[in-house]
């Protein structure tokens, strides 16, 4: 067990916040994290399997997502979606998610409801029953559809990746090709929850209105029996070092432009990381950030601008992205930022301030997630994944650490021209389009009229 | 130390202190004290929403709200974003059909910054010349993006044709012309017009006092004056209810088939809300606990996402609307089969185990509906909106739990009507056959949205 306490001064005001977290691991290899929490009589309870996209490969693409899905299709013991309609019968909330790292269960039930939680997510841990699976398979199609192949940002983001990352397979997306989405097999997904599911790759965490005696009781009572398949393999492919500049152009109808920028950047763990952290805040987080002054308030030249450092497993990518107002110079976006990087280098490095005001907005909304039991959880399963549970403690107090001249050593090392991958997405005005939706117009019309 | 204490004994008191109050100018004011973290959360809410746009100047009030973080008679608009950012404060502004708003989330001990600052805001914007170009262009561009979107494009263009010509029924960030055409001296008689404290609801909801909660709020919005007699009383007359079966084509080459159909809906305040919300949970607003999931998405693999849902009027008509999206391929079935769905279940009803699943669902959920600060400040703002009983969220499912399966087939025969509505559709026109769809009174039009 343990417990850290962290404090931050801020303009005067002292503020001490941090999760209490009680750890347990099974016999057979499942860790338990309980988080506190007797604000209201609810409790979440979570899943998180060490498996995502991170662990697929081209063929494959898409299957732990897939699986994700087929969670939901049963057991000997529950039909489909029942699951979900028996949390809804509690009163309660339920859904899942697949990202490159993990893939995880969320439930948000009355705490009254634990145990009935508890026999429900280790039976689909071990009993899965693989039910309509090529129904499934077109709703993971449908979705891919309408978060990616119909949306500009969808496009841009997978472009993004694929070009930037060449060998780790971070460079796939989340969803999955669509030939690999059409061609995966039952088969396919069946192997892969045998490799991934078994207690000792899954952390369960539970916050709320629970103690942790009880949750230890019964996880073991619930999860304690669940064999182990074999250790699941490890991720072998490292990312090499990029050599120079790479570049790309996507054409898209319609108005929506978007420029961007992906740098390779460290994993979660690695020391540089709070830095590029706060770094990334002091160039695009909210309006008084550089990178928002100069494009938006000043020239006018976008609508918005974003910025993130993937917390990841392995080194994955700082993102900056923006939102273009159509017709103003993409190039002048371009111009800026990387005028606004190289002055953040070496002309007018970060001041103390601005590093203040980055850890400030860091605290406030660790505080702000604090509000729901899901959220508590959300953030143990995170870092648990990625570290350790209790490493949700240490996340403030690291960006803490930070120094001025850290950011200028982050930035000269990371922000270079060699390590940089820039996308533009341009539209295809639609004054293009409109003769020949002129004729669409009216054949459809005459056809329908008769 | 004292958020230390807070923070380890989360304390927990479901009946925590409220005060309701009309300050001398006006402004009425909730305030209530919620116990665990050190959050303030305030929604500001003033009855200047899009209905109010001239004709011609359709996006009038988006603009005018967007403008209020852009400089005050003491503060510019770096400052602003400054003195909120450094605290690691959000403010989120929103412009809606009835009214716009202004959320606030602070961590408590900064609750006057915050409040200093939006007060500052609300009274004291001045809408400099220069900001108010650079924020039209902004909305523009999002205009744009949204043109660009399939999914905005369908909900543009869906209130369009529910509310066919009627104030409720134009984007509240207006179209492309109209926001061209509004000058400053519109958004300045906008502000002084409606902006006022008689038309001004505030929530706040905090770890802090009720009393001191309140002495702050009337410190920085009890001297709140402003001059002239306001709009009064203004007159919007209801909607013309749909006659017939229309369907409004917009071409986009997306792969996809996007639909809505619809037509006006109940106010908030009708007798009969609860009724249809239990139908509607039934019918598709449950979620994998609803008929229209059921039937579309898991047995058929049609779609990702499908629902119903009713979109209830303040003080005018609200809008029932059921949604989904599917390749050209499976629309022609995907459609009607939603259709079927409705149909059925005004025949033949809900059976017995639907019922009681969903009284249990509301029943089970009522910890969740006020868990966070927001949704709880949500909460009292819908109840202090509508002149609701205090904890009527809890009134509402004992209601719930009264009614009667011949309650539900009632509701979905009264508000929802199969022959009378307008259906929208998205889709690529040279490839989606809308023979196919087999509505043959149907009156149909072709459009491109830009």
């Amino acid at each position: 067990m343990m417990f850290t306490l962290w404090m931050v001064a801020m303009t005067g005001v002292t503020m001490t916040y941090n999760l209490p977290i009680v750890t347990k691991t099974l016999e057979n290899g499942l860790q338990v994290v309980v988080v506190e929490d007797h604000a209201n009589p609810l409790v979440s309870v979570q899943i998180w399997y060490r498996v995502g996209s991170r662990n697929e490969h081209e063929g494959i693409t898409g299957i732990s997502h897939i699986l994700e899905h087929m969670m939901f299709k049963g057991t000997e013991k529950y039909g489909p979606e029942e699951y979900s309609k028996i949390i809804q019968r509690m009163g309660g909330t339920d859904n899942a998610f697949t990202a490159e790292d993990m893939t995880a269960y969320f439930s948000e039930v009355p705490s009254s409801q634990l145990e009935k939680v508890f026999e429900l997510e280790a039976d689909r841990m071990a009993n899965v029953v693989f039910r309509e699976f090529e129904e499934e398979k077109n709703v993971v199609i449908e979705e891919r559809r309408w978060r990616t192949e119909n949306s500009p940002w969808g496009m841009f983001f997978e472009e993004m990746a694929a070009v930037a990352i060449q060998a780790h397979p971070y460079r796939n997306p989340v969803i999955g090709w669509r030939s690999d989405l059409e061609k995966i097999t039952l088969e396919d997904v069946r192997h892969y929850y045998e490799t991934y599911y078994s207690p000792q790759n899954a952390i369960l965490i539970v916050a709320g209105d629970v103690q942790p005696e009880q949750v230890f009781a019964l996880a073991e009572k619930y999860f304690g029996s669940i064999p182990n398949h074999d250790q699941p393999p490890e991720v072998r492919t490292q990312e090499p070092k990029q050599m120079g500049e790479r570049r790309f152009t996507l054409r898209k109808e319609g108005f929506t432009t978007i420029w961007g920028v992906a740098y390779h950047s460290p994993r979660y763990t690695d020391p540089d990381f709070p830095a590029l952290q706060i770094l990334n805040a002091i160039l695009t987080a909210g309006k008084s950030s550089r990178l928002y002054r100069r494009l938006v308030s000043e020239t006018g030249l976008a609508s918005g601008v974003s910025g993130w450092v993937e917390r990841s497993i392995d080194p994955y990518l700082w993102y900056i992205v923006v939102s273009v107002q159509p017709g103003k110079s993409i190039d002048s976006v371009e111009q800026i930022v990387l005028e606004e990087i190289e002055k953040i280098q070496s002309s007018n490095p970060p001041t103390e301030e601005e590093l203040q005001r980055a850890i400030n907005n860091a605290v406030a909304a660790f505080v702000y997630q604090q509000q729901s039991v899901i959220g508590k959880a959300m953030m143990v399963g995170t870092f648990a994944i990625l570290d350790r549970p209790e490493a949700v403690n240490e996340f403030i107090p690291r960006l803490q650490q930070v120094t001025v001249e850290d950011l200028v050593r982050v930035a000269q090392k990371y922000l270079t021209e060699e390590n940089r991958t820039v996308g533009r997405l341009l539209p295809i005005p639609p004054k293009d389009m409109a003769a020949f939706i002129q004729q669409m117009q009216e054949a459809q019309q005459k056809e329908f009229r008769r | 130390m004292m958020w230390l204490f807070a923070a380890l004994l989360a304390i927990s008191n479901p009946q925590e202190a409220r005060m309701k109050t009309t300050l001398e100018n006006g402004v009425q004011v909730y305030v209530a004290q919620k116990k665990g973290l050190p959050i303030t959360q305030v929604y500001l809410v003033v009855m200047a929403g899009s209905i109010y746009d001239p004709s011609g100047k359709e996006g009038l009030a988006n603009l005018t709200t967007a403008l209020l973080d852009e400089g005050t008679k003491h503060r510019t608009e770096e400052e602003i974003a400054l003195e909120i950012e450094k605290i690691g404060g959000r403010i989120y502004l929103n412009t809606g059909a009835y009214y716009t708003s202004m959320s606030l989330t602070v961590l408590s001990p900064y609750t006057d910054i915050g409040l200093d600052v939006i007060a500052d805001m609300l009274q004291n914007s001045i809408f400099p010349e220069e900001r108010v170009e650079k924020e039209r262009d902004r909305v523009l561009s999002g205009i744009k993006d949204q043109l660009s979107d399939p999914n905005s494009v369908l909900d543009r263009e869906f209130i369009k044709a529910v509310y066919a010509g009627h104030p409720l029924g134009h984007p509240e960030n207006g179209y492309l012309n109209t926001v061209e055409s509004i000058t400053r001296e519109d958004i300045v008689q906008f502000y002084q017009t409606y902006y006022r404290p008689e038309r001004t609801y505030l929530v706040f909801v905090s770890d802090l006092e009720p009393e001191e909660a309140l002495k702050k709020v009337k410190k920085y919005f009890g001297t709140w004056t402003v001059e002239g007699s306001g709009p009064g009383d203004v007159k919007i007359p209801d909607p013309q209810p749909i006659q017939g079966f229309h369907v409004k084509v917009f071409h986009m080459p997306v792969n996809q088939v996007f639909v809505a159909f619809g037509h006006l809906g109940p106010l908030r305040k009708n007798p009969d809300y609860n009724k249809i919300r239990l139908m509607n949970y039934i019918l598709g607003g449950g979620g994998f606990a609803s008929r229209m999931m059921q039937k579309v998405r898991v047995e058929k693999g049609f779609a990702y996402g499908v629902s119903t849902g009713f979109r209830p009027g303040v003080f005018l008509p609200g809008y029932f609307r059921s949604t989904t999206e599917t390749k050209v391929e499976s629309a022609h079935e995907a459609i009607p089969l939603m259709f079927e769905v409705i149909r059925e279940m005004q025949e033949e009803g809900p059976t017995d185990q639907e019922l009681s699943d969903a009284k249990s669902y509301y029943e089970g959920s009522i910890p969740r509906m006020t868990e966070t600060y927001s949704q709880y400040a949500r909460a009292l703002l819908e109840e202090m909106l509508y002149g609701l009983p205090q904890n009527f969220w809890l009134k509402d499912v004992e209601e719930i739990k009264t009614l009667t399966r011949e309650d539900v087939i009632e509701a979905s025969r009264k508000y929802i009507d199969l022959n009378n509505l307008v259906m929208v559709l998205v889709a690529d026109t040279s490839k989606f056959d809308l023979k196919k769809l087999k509505f043959p009174h149907a009156d149909i039009s072709i459009e491109i949205p830009y």
